[in-house]
């Protein structure tokens, strides 16, 4: 029997190894994204953003409202700056030849970006751990795309989205009180246009 | 420019209605009741009612005429402007920016403006303090009803400012004079419009965009600031792309 105990050393370990390999392999490709699925998910144009505001003087009052992507609201801002123009700041992050926006920042024409007021918090919502821009909340959501869009969120949040994708910028949107009529009445929507990255201010 | 509103129009034809009314109504009792004397007053009357009567239907006689010949001028230079537009929408670049030196709190950096046909319109260079640059884009939109849905804009570079530096505090890249410039920079180049047609629709545009109610009068949808930025990592260039849908857009160029 000693003869044999190597032997069955051996296959014990080969057991051990193949569990080992399999919970590895069960893990790597569960916490893969399949990036075409998740994007597939994405509209071509979508509203995230709706703007109410007022100027008086040098004080801008707005009015922020933050909309899924079935057009729910799901969160909104009410606040005040100094200016008469004021700056809603993107990120827009190319991946795979989509463009994916978060409003982040708010800042105006006499306060400079790095004195802005970050508004990363304000749509983010908790799906049991995972941290999640709800602009980008769908009725076809699933895990992967669950997964896919909180890890680009996490590496913005963190500063670290070069790691993500080397082709992203940001898209500072403000209305030129000059010549825009900036009625307290009107509602203003931020239009994202996924497939060619660009943004524009509609007046509805 | 003559502009007369649609209650003056209202008042000239009621009054109008009204004289030609009183003018029907003696010259019925002058000719199927000559036994009812009038007196001169009122024979001077109806002809003073009756001069009247005539220099109002020529007045707006000659607005109406007047309304037609501005109706089809306005439509012959709406489809001149769709044109122009189209022109000045088709996909290119914009700008480009390359980052030749940077520190911890500034950068220096060389700025190319292009023109319709990606001729080279102006370059400077600048030295800002900041960690990242921020280019300012004026967008023209027009309005649904003027364009197809969702496209065919214009846009100029407006100022370049940083993430230390105010809007209100950044670099100018264009003067009044070079602006009129860059919009009709390439006249010749302009598929179905003259040069001379451009110059002066650039003109239509620059009025556009000095005059709010000017602009909103002639189809245009809104007027937006659209400040393309990015973090400085390394001595890069960075191309923007004017699109015929959904404005403007950023990407590195890779070497």
């Amino acid at each position: 029997m000693k003869k044999y105990l190597w032997l069955i050393a051996i296959i014990i370990l080969f057991i051990i190894a193949g569990f080992i390999l399999k919970i590895t392999y069960n893990f790597v490709v569960q916490s893969r994204v399949n990036v075409e699925k998740a994007i597939s998910i994405l509209k071509d144009e979508f509203v995230p953003l709706k703007m109410k505001i007022f100027i008086d003087g040098n004080k801008i009052s707005y009015q922020l409202k933050f909309y899924d992507l079935m057009g729910t609201n799901v969160a909104a801002l009410n606040n005040e700056i100094s200016g008469n123009q004021l700056f809603i700041d993107f990120y827009v992050i190319k991946i795979k030849d989509n463009f994916l926006f978060f409003p982040y920042l708010i800042y105006s024409n006499e306060i400079p970006p790095v004195m802005g007021k970050k508004i990363f918090d304000i749509y983010e919502k908790n799906y049991d751990g995972i941290l999640f821009p709800e602009i980008y909340a769908s009725e076809n959501m699933n895990e992967n795309y669950l997964k896919f869009i909180s890890s680009i969120w996490q590496a913005i949040k963190s500063g670290n989205i070069t790691f993500f994708s080397s082709n992203y910028n940001g898209n500072a949107l403000h209305l030129l009180s000059n010549i825009s009529e900036i009625d307290p009445n009107s509602v203003y929507e931020f239009v994202c246009h996924t497939s060619k990255g660009g943004i524009e201010i509609v007046k509805r | 420019m003559l502009n007369v509103d649609l209650k003056t129009i209202i008042i000239l034809l009621s009054t109008t209605a009204v004289l030609s009314a009183l003018y029907t109504f003696f010259q019925f009792l002058f000719k199927f009741h000559p036994e009812k004397k009038i007196s001169k007053f009122f024979f001077i009357l109806l002809t003073f009612l009756k001069s009247i009567g005539v220099f109002f239907f020529i007045v707006i006689a000659l607005y109406f005429i007047y309304y037609i010949y501005n109706t089809i001028n306005q439509y012959l230079t709406l489809i001149e402007m769709k044109k122009y537009v189209k022109n000045l929408s088709r996909e290119r670049v914009l700008a480009k920016i390359s980052i030749t030196d940077f520190s911890e709190n500034s950068f220096n950096c060389i700025l190319e403006l292009y023109s319709l046909t990606g001729k080279l319109f102006k370059k400077s260079s600048y030295q800002l303090n900041g960690t990242e640059f921020y280019l300012d884009f004026v967008v023209l939109n027009f309005d649904y009803m003027f364009i197809e849905k969702g496209s065919n804009n214009i846009a100029y570079p407006s100022t370049i400012f940083s993430d230390s530096i105010a809007y209100d505090n950044g670099i100018k890249l264009l003067s009044s004079n070079e602006l009129k410039e860059f919009l009709s920079a390439d006249s010749d180049k302009f598929i179905g419009l003259n040069s001379k047609k451009v110059i002066s629709l650039s003109n239509f545009i620059f009025n556009c965009i000095s005059n709010d109610d000017f602009a909103r009068k002639n189809g245009i949808r809104s007027i937006i600031g659209s400040a393309l930025h990015h973090k400085i990592f390394s001595k890069s260039i960075y191309k923007v792309y004017l699109q015929n849908t959904g404005g403007l857009s950023m990407v590195e160029e890779n070497f």
